[in-house]
């Protein structure tokens, strides 16, 4: 029987992405979950300053040993300044 | 002249009241149509679809969208469908509606579709029940495509997707999900009909612009690609786009495809 694996943050991640999708007060899929030590890096971008404030909360109850380092984006629905002409 | 303006992915929720109606009031005047190519709302709850209805009611040119992942989460797309439908919206699976502008004929043919990957990474509709049914989604999907593609007999058609027909719009994100993201079976059914536009959204982190191999423009509108609350295009002309010459399905060996 070989070591055990010292670093299993993959497994971690996916479950982190997992809680986001399924959090009540998330349901994002596609934000980015990355995992530095006891730090959790978010990044991508949520639809609302509440769901960003969410998923932070979210990722801090599931793992409050670590740190949480919110580099989300809130969508901006700026009005379009070009228009694509096609054939 | 035909002006569309087109979104897709903005997950609306409750938490969203306000934040896109300021930034629509100028779209009447910028397009003649607004197409949404799925996940209208956060978790397919109808209350959500309530409040988009509302961000949306200042927008006074008619509105076509398609249903996307994130508007089935919670089994309810018929609700979330009568919220849309009792505002005007017109949501389209598998089915088509066309529209005089300017004298010009243009039809929109809208499936939500579903996944299955790309030539060279594809999944079959082999083995286990699951595995079929997952394919075979896709399959029915793309022949309803077709056959709604098929339906209209205007100038410009466009077909709107939530799920990618290519791999070229999905540029960004991790190939290994590409599967989940979209299907060449949308593409090679808009190719055997021929199309002048297809939108689509669902791949937040992909790219915006790409093509079918028949030469059809293809869009990823996900809010979070395009970075703004719409895509403005426009077809200055009236050339419709020939359709290029495809082996029929029945015609591959080991191919089921029920296109009609």
């Amino acid at each position: 029987m070989g070591d055990r694996p010292k670093d299993l943050n993959p497994y971690l991640i996916e479950h982190v992405r997992d809680a986001l999708a399924h959090d009540p007060r998330v349901g994002e899929l596609d934000v980015v979950v990355e995992i530095d030590g006891e730090t959790v890096v978010l990044s991508g971008t949520v639809a609302t300053a509440d769901r960003q404030e969410a998923a932070a909360d979210a990722v801090r109850d599931l793992l409050p040993n670590h740190h949480v380092r919110d580099e989300t984006e809130v969508a901006d629905f700026v009005e379009p300044t070009e228009v694509e002409h096609l054939p | 002249m035909i002006r569309i303006a087109a979104m897709a992915d903005v997950h609306f929720g409750t938490d969203a009241v306000g934040t896109l109606r300021p930034h629509l009031v100028r779209l009447a005047e910028q397009a003649d149509l607004l197409l949404i190519a799925g996940d209208l709302t956060r978790v397919g709850d109808p209350a959500e679809a309530t409040i988009l209805v509302d961000e949306l009611r200042d927008v006074r040119v008619p509105i076509v969208a398609v249903l996307g992942n994130h508007d089935y989460h919670t089994d309810r797309p018929a609700a979330v469908t009568n919220v849309l439908a009792g505002a005007g919206i017109t949501v389209l699976e598998g089915n088509s509606i066309s529209f005089d502008i300017n004298g010009i004929r243009v039809g929109v043919a809208g499936v939500k579709g579903f996944g299955g990957g790309f030539p060279g990474a594809t999944a079959s509709d082999f083995g286990e029940p699951e595995m079929r049914a997952f394919v075979g989604h896709t399959k029915e999907r793309a022949a309803h495509l077709e056959s709604a593609l098929r339906s209209l007999e205007c100038d410009r058609r466009i077909a709107l997707l939530h799920y990618a027909p290519v791999p070229e719009t999905l540029q960004g994100e991790p190939v290994g999900i590409y599967p989940f993201l979209g299907s060449y079976l949308l593409a090679e059914a808009i190719d055997r009909v021929g199309a002048d536009l297809v939108l689509h959204g669902h791949a937040h982190h992909g790219s915006e612009q790409g093509v079918t191999e028949g030469g059809v423009p293809v869009r990823n509108v996900a809010q979070p690609v395009l970075r703004r609350a719409y895509a403005l295009f426009c077809f200055d002309g009236t050339d419709n786009r020939v359709p290029v010459e495809l082996p029929s399905p029945p015609e591959l060996a080991g191919w089921r495809y029920n296109a009609h």
